[in-house]
């Protein structure tokens, strides 16, 4: 070799080698250890900054679960609007005057207008004050592309919700609300912060969790007056609420509302239920309840004004009666009574009773609904077909109060079903132990025999009267009402099924239960009663209820509510337990001519199973004097 | 004879000596080095989508790294075809003029990033402190081949330092710490490999640890020191370099095993300086962890291969030009990589041809293209 000489040492090529190898592989590891463990110092120490700034959490609110009906239909979505505000700390006040004006043009807003409310707002200068709500969309585009001309004017995004069936199922949907400073310090924990809705009614609220989802947070820089300078990451990405589908299909919904809304203008009562359940799993079918109201107001920021007439409104539109609002059952709850007498042999199946025209208690007379008896011996079976008061005062002496609570407690009366709908009550069921702590003395015996036909302290929701129809239609299994089918992730895949509760079971034998199907059966064809509703070409049991209530008129007479419930069956064997159909039909105060709820049921049997003929009875529903059981 | 070669042109012509050049090559390093330009190339194109360009707009930084590779590529072709004695004749003139090049920067440099490091010519930013690190190693591959040199010496180590110092000190005062640190490796590297006395290389590393309070003082600049707070104090100010590394780490961590492709940002800011400093960063997001570790394994074996022709070199100018290349690439990379995981403060330091930068792809192709030249064109005298 012409040129240097050369010294090589092969310690010094090795040792570049693996210094080579070395750090590759340590950049390699610590490539590896950002990627999963998300490693380093500065992932923290996000403490103290410098010049007064600060780092918060941002929460990041995920969008909110759909709620669909049993077909899919959407009965609850996201729907994004726009708004329009002025951070007035933006704007110089030389060019304002400009500004304002441009801004009132391109809004269709007084500009004067747009003055007082920036000149009326309080708080920081950085603090947006808002201009308009609900914009639309092209004219944001047109405000943001004219942005340089607009100096403070923001458009932000609102994910608003929208019902497109408003008032048809709002009772079941509910409605979400700004979240206030009581449930915020509740829910603070869980993520929520003043900005948030929350589910206030309906599914909307027993559902919160799952709708909600799970927010996001991300890290944003703030100067001294609370503007953030910049964003620094998100640091946990929202996970969209879970989809809730409902059991109900909104064409079932449609037909129970139609019935119900004819119901109430036709007897002018104003208030009303209709609600379907199947009795095989708790599934809601259908569930009306009259007056109702438009969640769309809520979602959109209800008036001060709207809201007040809601909460005037004496039949209470923002209630869901059939499961919010208790009444006096009436006679349907003589399957209480009847059953009860039949399970405990205090009176037999081919027994026959007498049926004078009064019973003499205490030494005052109780009288039959008809004041005159019905002139021969009656079967149990027979005496619940006439809804005979006389012979369920009988079968109440022979059982005395206790056992006849006991009964009233094993068909879920006196406690709530366990619908997953909020605000569910659970009515009354009077012993002698709730007589002592709740008026301090014990039941006359009067009030016993009261209390065995639904008056007197009984108070029971629609749906726990249906809910007793559905077990004895079932054979006997309590369960758990339940409204939604099954949640959904937000891909379309199923995340949950709702698998129906046993919330109990009648415990009465067999037997019992097919002699009480055969006499609601009765009750149906008994058209000395019911009139042509044997007629309607179903197997329909049922068992109508008429419910004193309130203060007697200048005649002594008191304003009363009509009631039927009962189920559909396949066949006419009333032996079988499978009827997939149970309903209840209760109108507030009708004071009907006739039993209003009987025709409500026609017209919902008729739109329910598609029937030709209409069964209904013209002149049923004027005002009238209908004692009729 | 200038093209001195041995290489024979017969009996196939000019193909047979295109076959001959191609088949002397070292392809590993040929290789990762158009590997990474692919990268580069890749990251060019999701860079200017990210910031929104006309991909064929000649602003855009895709046109742009399409050009400056393709120089690059044709570079690289040239000097590995050129016989390097040929080449090295040039050495001293090339120093000199990259010297007066270093200097006009210092007087009419531009403000590119709040320092004067790129100059003008014709029209075109040329950062010529690139341009230095590449020539540098060439005068010194040079000034440690010549004729009575003996590795082990002492004057051979002053005469390399002397060579190193002045572009040096003329690029540590632009201020270009991290080039300027570069520059010292090349010499460092060259050095070590080529067998200098470890008493003059211990001597050198000692100067320069005595010089560090005096650099730190003068020639490191005031965003320089924050940055290096910045990497020290985790309380430093979180809008500063805190929140370039913060969002290079939330990049990195976002790309997951295979990344998220060419989708562009993915719905995510820019990161600061992307297509340069925080290239890496950029390209775990696109390609995820397979993506980086192919980059840390192509840059390792480039600087492996390159240690390799140090060793198999028959003279000290292979050797010497291998040895500081392959510390070259091992700092940038190695800086450019750590920097973007957090393990390393921030500094202005390309990734080799991924980072999207003219002067730095062609230069580092002339450097390897001359190694390359090394290999082939052996035989002969020098």
């Amino acid at each position: 070799m012409s040129s240097t000489q050369i010294y090589k040492r092969p310690l010094r090529y090795l040792a570049a080698a693996v210094f080579t190898a070395l750090l590759s592989g340590l950049l390699s590891a610590r490539l590896i250890a950002v990627e999963v463990g998300g490693g380093g110092a500065s992932s923290r120490d996000f403490n103290t900054l410098a010049d007064g700034h600060r780092v918060i959490e941002e929460v990041i609110a995920p969008p909110r679960g759909l709620i669909l009906d049993r077909t899919g239909r959407i009965l609850a979505e996201n729907i994004a609007t726009y708004a329009v505000q002025i951070r007035p700390g933006d704007l110089p006040l030389t060019i304002r005057p400009q500004v304002v004006k441009t801004l009132g043009e391109i809004l269709q807003i007084d500009p004067v207008k747009i003055t007082m409310t920036l000149d009326r707002a309080t708080g920081s200068i950085w603090e947006p004050v808002r201009i308009a709500s609900v914009v639309d969309e092209r004219v944001t585009r047109f405000i943001e592309e004219e942005s340089a001309a607009l100096p403070g004017v923001e458009v932000i995004f609102e994910p608003r919700r929208q019902y497109p069936y408003g008032e048809l199922i709002s009772q079941v949907i509910g409605y979400v609300g700004r979240i206030d400073a009581l449930e915020l310090s509740a829910l603070s924990s869980a993520g929520y912060n003043e900005l948030d809705y929350i589910g206030r009614a309906g599914v909307e609220q027993s559902y919160e969790e799952a709708l909600r989802g799970e927010p996001g947070v991300r890290q944003v820089e703030i100067d001294v007056q609370g503007r953030i300078v910049r964003e620094l990451g998100v640091t946990k990405t929202p996970i969209a609420g879970k989809s809730v589908v409902l059991t109900i299909d909104v064409e079932a919904q449609q037909r129970a509302f139609d019935a119900l809304a004819w119901g109430v203008k036709a007897a002018g009562n104003k208030e009303g239920v209709v609600t379907s359940v199947n009795p095989q799993n708790g599934e809601i079918i259908a569930m009306a309840s009259l007056p109702t109201y438009d969640n769309n107001l809520f979602a959109s920021g209800i008036t001060t004004a709207q809201y007040q007439k809601y909460l005037n409104n004496k039949n209470a539109p923002l209630l869901n009666h059939a499961v919010g609002s208790h009444f006096p059952p009436g006679s349907t709850y003589k399957l209480v009574t009847y059953s009860c007498a039949l399970e405990n042999r205090v009176v037999g199946v081919d027994e026959t009773l007498v049926t004078p025209a009064y019973l003499e208690v205490g030494g005052q007379k109780f009288y039959e609904w008809n004041r005159a008896g019905f002139g021969r011996r009656l079967t149990p079976a027979q005496g619940f077909s006439y809804s005979s008061a006389v012979i369920t005062y009988q079968l109440a002496q022979r059982l005395k109060i206790d056992r006849l609570a006991a009964c009233g407690r094993a068909w879920g009366f006196g406690e709530p079903t366990g619908i997953d709908l909020p605000t569910e009550i659970g009515g009354v069921v009077p012993d002698q132990d709730w007589a002592r702590t709740t008026i301090s003395r014990a039941l006359y015996d009067g009030e016993v025999l009261q209390s065995a036909l639904g008056q007197g302290y009984d108070l029971a929701t629609p749906l726990q009267v249906m809910n007793s129809f559905a077990a004895l239609a079932n054979g006997g299994t309590l369960w758990q009402p339940h409204v939604v089918l099954e949640l959904r992730n937000p891909d379309g895949t199923l995340a949950e099924t709702i698998t129906p509760v046993e919330k109990g079971r009648v415990g009465m034998r067999a037997a019992t239960l097919a002699e009480m199907r055969r006499a609601a059966r009765l009750v149906v064809a008994n058209s000395a009663m019911t009139r042509n509703l044997g007629q309607i070409p179903l197997n329909l049991t049922g068992k109508t209820g008429t419910a004193e209530y309130g203060v007697r008129d200048k005649q002594g007479r008191l304003p009363y509510h009509n009631w039927i419930s009962g189920f559909v069956a396949p066949t006419d064997d009333w032996s079988k337990t499978d009827a997939d159909f149970a309903y209840v039909v209760f109108m507030h105060g009708s004071n009907t001519a006739a039993n209003a709820a009987i025709e409500v049921l026609k017209r919902y049997l008729q739109l329910q199973y598609d029937l030709k003929r209409d069964y209904r009875i013209p002149g049923s529903m004027s005002i009238g004097n209908y004692y009729g059981e | 004879m200038g093209l001195g070669s041995p290489i024979t042109r017969g009996p196939f012509g000019a193909a047979g000596w295109v076959g001959s050049i191609v088949r002397r090559m070292d392809w590993l390093s040929t290789a990762a080095i158009g590997l990474l330009m692919i990268c580069g190339l890749g990251m060019a194109w999701i860079n200017a989508r990210s910031y929104g360009q006309e991909l064929f707009d000649l602003s855009s930084i895709f046109l742009r790294s399409i050009i400056w590779l393709s120089l690059s590529v044709a570079t690289f072709s040239i000097v590995t075809a050129i016989n390097w004695r040929w080449i090295r004749t040039f050495a001293w003139p090339l120093y000199g003029a990259n010297l007066l090049l270093l200097i006009a920067t210092l007087i009419f440099g531009q403000d590119s990033g709040g320092n004067s490091r790129a100059i003008a010519v014709f029209g075109i930013a040329i950062q010529s402190s690139e341009i230095a690190k590449i020539l540098t190693l060439v005068a010194l591959a040079t000034v440690l081949t010549r004729e009575s040199a003996e590795a082990d010496t002492l004057s051979n180590t002053l005469l390399g330092s002397l060579v190193v110092a002045p572009p040096f000190a003329l690029v540590a005062i632009q201020p270009d710490a991290g080039t300027a640190l570069i520059i010292a490796a090349a010499l460092f590297g060259g050095l070590l490999l080529s067998g200098a006395a470890t008493r003059w290389i211990a001597g050198l590393a000692g100067l320069g640890v005595l010089l560090l309070p005096l650099i730190w003082a003068f020639l490191i600049a005031d965003y320089q020191k924050e940055r290096l707070i910045a990497f020290i104090d985790p309380n430093a100010d979180p809008a500063g370099p805190k929140y370039q590394l913060e969002q290079a780490l939330t990049a990195i961590r976002s790309g997951g095993l295979f990344g998220i492709g060419f989708d562009g940002t993915g719905g995510i800011n820019p990161l600061p300086v992307q297509e340069s400093d925080f290239v890496f960063a950029a390209l775990v997001r696109s390609f995820g962890l397979v993506g980086g570790l192919l980059v840390i394994g192509l840059i390792g074996l480039l600087v492996a291969r390159l240690i390799w022709h140090a060793w198999e070199s028959p003279d000290s100018f292979g050797t010497v030009l291998g040895g500081g290349l392959a510390a070259i690439i091992l700092f940038q990379g190695g800086v450019n990589i750590a920097m973007n995981l957090g393990a390393a403060p921030i500094t202005g330091i390309p990734l080799p041809f991924v980072s999207y930068g003219g002067a730095s792809a062609i230069s580092l192709a002339f450097g390897l293209g001359l190694v390359q030249s090394h290999r082939v064109h052996q035989g002969g005298g020098a």
